[in-house]
């Protein structure tokens, strides 16, 4: 409604008026209702055309003969535009989508209406075409139901060519599509777990205090067991017996394992879900009661050390100066490194540790980095970079001065920067189910629908969320695990 | 008009990560998209228009509190939920007898994440029957059957033709600002009476709801998964850097060496890579290390022929710049290899000496050009510094193998 306030013209509507003389009366009918602030009403063009109804005004243009063009464009402009920007900043979907891409209200509000004008001229389009036909249900175009089902399309196709381009483009991880991301493998020993990441100090400060509470509450009496043990065998915390360490457990292997009571498999899957659930439940209690302000912490975070340069000026609210900076002195082992060494002013500090800024150091594989990251983390020249990546693999960093790449103080100065060497992945090791072809997905047991469709969905980061997604039978989920990794995404 | 929707795999997962953000149930998120689906698909002469932002399950902090899941369709509250394994269909019982239920329930029977179907409709008297049977922080939950020839476009538009009740006078008494938190982060801390009134309120102001909004999900449920995804691998990254220490640093105990690495995290990060992280964990583990294997003193004294072999010297070489009786320094080695693996430093005996001597030929010469103390002395002092070289070149070993891992 705001966006056709704004759009609304006085001239606009005597225009209107000047066309359709007879709606005249519905005009000063809604111009005397009261307002809900008591001063004087103001009609805006949508809201008369709300009024009339889809029926009395494609009759009106069944009438209008060479008039037709210029009343089409009025209605574009001043009723299906407005009426789509509403929908589209309404719509759950969209939210959703941009809210996990963390795009600002602002960004959000101007993009709505964007697509809003774009699917106006399309309901335009089929607004002529319907009065050049001469339908007689023809007013169907213009039925706030009929902008509701387009808005709605519209939404799904946006998400999934967005996605769809994200994910051919990654542009805001790799320079190089072909590469994966290098901290899919390198932040973690572990490259085959889906849940790598950094963290900082900060962060294994607070995970530290969790586990001690965590033991503790595994053993007193005061809490129900059941519900933690499901929680430490589904992310493989390692607290029990039964909890393997790092190994995060599917909802049927937790069953198996606990030997969870059900007369059918899927009665076992409930009672784990409720138990996980109240598991949860009485962890984020105690974390709520014990570990003030970790919230914060864990809500989003993007860390300086690795954020692209869109990241930190978008997100972050970084000036490119302050960027640049960033950049050169990379890596940063604490947010308060950013002011000591003169990147940020102590002011702007709070202001981006608000916004999610942490500051963890990133291990960068010199075997699968991309060229951004050699050059952006590393502080890699990017000639030396390019020939890196021509080069590689190497099996030692003897290797790389073997081939007269870099000399010994260059090495020196990359490895204080974080460069690390991992071995290069032999034959017959597991597929990344979040880059795969869709060969290999078939021949990993996939059907053909469940391939396309996973092909769609994908990035995934854990094996639960891809349990719920599949929904195949616990044999070829079996299978699946067993022969395939998920590593860390951009998304 | 087909009750049957199939799911885009897009839409899925955005349902996917909200459930897993806040916490709903993604077998209620797909029910309601399923909904939202056929409404879409219903010819636009029926008028049904959605109002996303009058539902309940737009905002967040609700759904996390009460599993609020309703669709509003001409500024009517249509409850949906999806049909259990078991035939079953369950909700809080702050929603019954709200304005989120008067239209009832429409129940969609999921084909797991591919499509969904709208296979009956649950009236609110239903939902009133049953409560009773529920104690007060129990979900109410009802068998549901599929209706034979279940039509749920011509449910949906029975229930926006019906009469639009009154607001109920609950919602005139708005609740304040801290109320309402206070109930979105606990409703168990409010009766069930009270809970129905806020909901109602709730679904009956733009205003309120605009409060809810404001609320933020404290710790959501999401949070709380990473969180213990994050424990759970930085505790496997600790295990796995303990594994790689302890054949090494004998003396430590696997407690001992795991508190080392956390502390240190605290300091600089998950990251074992991180150069900073690598030298102060293996400064640390080295420095309780020769503290136990030669005692506090010696450890001080060993300190910079410990840096020295850190830098790139040999221990041999390093120990005989420090000893100037290089014999003595040959006689340690001799002794320390027959020693094997001896996890605290053990003055010399007489016995190892002798043997040392028959084994280096050493005898003669040694016999008669030391005073016997003196050598005895020498030869302590070596094999402590050789118990130094040893922790160095741990440490050293344990530092490539973190940087070409």
């Amino acid at each position: 409604m705001r966006v056709g306030l704004v759009l609304s013209t006085k001239p606009k509507l005597e225009e209107i008026l000047a066309v359709a003389p007879e709606w005249q009366t519905t005009f000063e009918r809604l111009h005397q209702e009261p307002s809900k602030d008591g001063k004087a009403r103001v009609v805006a063009p949508l809201e008369l055309f709300q009024t009339l109804g889809a029926k009395a005004i494609y009759t009106k243009l069944k009438t209008l003969g060479s008039q037709t063009d210029g009343f089409i464009t009025i209605l574009r402009d001043f009723y299906y535009q407005p009426l789509l920007a509403k929908m589209l900043e309404s719509n759950q979907n969209l939210r959703r989508f941009w809210f996990q891409r963390r795009v600002a209200a602002d960004d959000q509000k101007h993009q709505a209406v964007s697509l809003s004008v774009e699917l106006a001229q399309k309901l335009e389009t089929a607004l002529l075409k319907q009065l050049k036909l001469g339908q007689e249900d023809g007013f169907k175009v213009l039925l706030p139901a009929y902008a509701q089902r387009s808005v709605h399309n519209a939404v799904v196709d946006y998400v999934r060519n967005e996605w769809q381009w994200e994910k051919d483009t990654l542009q805001d991880i790799n320079l190089d599509p072909e590469q994966i991301d290098p901290r899919a493998n390198v932040a973690d020993d572990n490259k085959y777990s889906p849940e790598n990441q950094a963290l900082s100090g900060e962060q294994v400060g607070q995970l530290n205090q969790l586990r001690e509470r965590l033991a503790k509450m595994l053993g007193e009496k005061g809490f129900q067991q059941e519900p933690l043990i499901v929680v430490d065998c589904m992310f493989g915390m390692g607290l029990t017996p039964q909890s393997k360490v790092g190994v995060e457990m599917t909802m049927r292997e937790c069953c198996d394992v606990l030997e969870i009571k059900g007369e059918t498999q899927a009665r076992k899957i409930a009672r784990c879900q409720v138990l996980l659930d109240k598991g949860l439940d009485m962890i984020r209690d105690m974390i709520r009661s014990n570990m003030p302000g970790v919230a914060i912490s864990w809500q989003t975070d993007i860390n300086v050390n690795s954020a692209s340069r869109r990241e930190l000026n978008h997100h972050l609210g970084l000036t490119e100066g302050e960027v640049d900076r960033l950049i050169v002195g990379r890596q940063y082992y604490s947010m308060s490194e950013l002011v000591d060494r003169r990147v940020l002013q102590a002011s702007k500090l709070s202001e981006i540790a608000a916004r999610g800024a942490v500051a963890a150091f990133v291990p960068v594989d010199l075997n699968a980095a991309t060229r951004r990251d050699l050059v952006d983390i590393l502080g890699c020249d990017k000639e030396v970079a390019k020939k890196l990546v021509e080069l590689r693999p190497f099996s030692s960093l003897n290797d790389m001065l073997e081939k007269k790449l870099l000399d010994k103080k260059d090495l020196e100065k990359m490895i204080n920067n974080g460069a690390v060497l991992k071995a290069v992945e032999k034959e017959g090791e597991r597929i990344n189910l979040n880059t795969a072809e869709a060969q290999q997905l078939r021949q990993l047991g996939f059907s053909e629908d469940s391939t396309a469709r996973f092909l769609r969905a994908r990035p995934f980061l854990t094996w639960n969320e891809l349990e719920d997604f599949l929904c195949v039978d616990a044999e070829l989920f079996r299978n699946i695990r067993e022969k395939s990794c998920l590593t860390i995404s951009p998304h | 008009m087909s009750n049957r929707v199939e799911f885009s795999p897009e839409i899925v997962r955005l349902a996917q990560a909200r459930a897993s953000e806040s916490g709903s149930n993604l077998s209620d998120e797909l029910a309601r998209i399923t909904v939202e689906e056929v409404i879409m698909n219903a010819d636009p002469e029926l008028n049904l228009l959605m109002e996303p932002d009058c539902a309940l399950s737009s905002i967040d902090s609700v759904v996390a509190a009460i599993g609020a899941n309703d669709v509003v369709v001409n500024s009517r509250h249509i409850d949906v939920r999806a049909l259990d394994d078991e035939g079953y269909v369950s909700l809080s019982k702050a929603l019954v007898g709200t304005p989120v239920l008067t239209a009832g329930t429409l129940v969609v029977s999921l084909d797991g994440s591919l499509s969904g179907e709208v296979v009956s409709h649950i009236k609110a008297g239903t939902w009133l029957n049953s409560e009773g049977r529920f104690g007060d922080d129990e979900a109410v939950r009802i068998q549901a059957e599929r209706t034979s020839g279940f039509d749920a476009v011509a449910t949906i538009s029975g229930i926006v033709q019906g009469a639009l009740n009154a607001s109920d006078k609950s919602a005139n008494r708005t609740p304040e600002v801290s109320e309402l938190h206070q109930f979105l982060k606990e409703p168990s801390s409010f009766i069930t009476a009270r809970q129905k009134q806020l909901v109602t309120a709730l679904c009956t102001s733009s205003e309120v709801r605009d409060m809810a909004r404001e609320v933020h999900v404290e710790l959501s449920r999401g949070a709380v998964n990473r969180m213990l995804r994050a424990e759970a691998n930085w505790n496997r990254r600790t295990e796995e850097m303990v594994d790689k220490l302890s054949p090494k640093f004998k003396s430590l105990t696997r407690d001992e060496l795991k508190k080392h690495v956390t502390i240190t995290g605290e300091e600089l990060g998950g990251q074992f890579e991180a150069p900073a992280f690598r030298k102060a964990l293996l400064k640390r583990v080295s420095s309780d290390e020769l503290s136990r294997r030669l005692g506090g003193n010696a450890a001080t004294k060993m300190k910079n022929l410990y840096d020295q072999i850190i830098a790139g010297k040999s221990p041999s070489d390093a120990v005989k710049q420090v000893v100037k009786n290089q014999v003595a320094v040959d006689i340690a080695q001799s002794i320390k290899s027959q020693r094997g693996r001896v996890e605290n430093f053990v003055a010399v005996t007489a016995e190892e000496i002798g043997r040392a001597f028959q084994q280096l030929a050493l005898q003669p010469s040694y016999a008669t050009h030391s005073k016997q103390d003196e050598g005895i002395d020498a030869i302590n002092e070596a094999l402590l510094l050789l118990e130094a070289g040893d922790v160095a070149e741990s440490v050293k070993a344990i530092e490539k193998e973190l940087i070409e891992g």
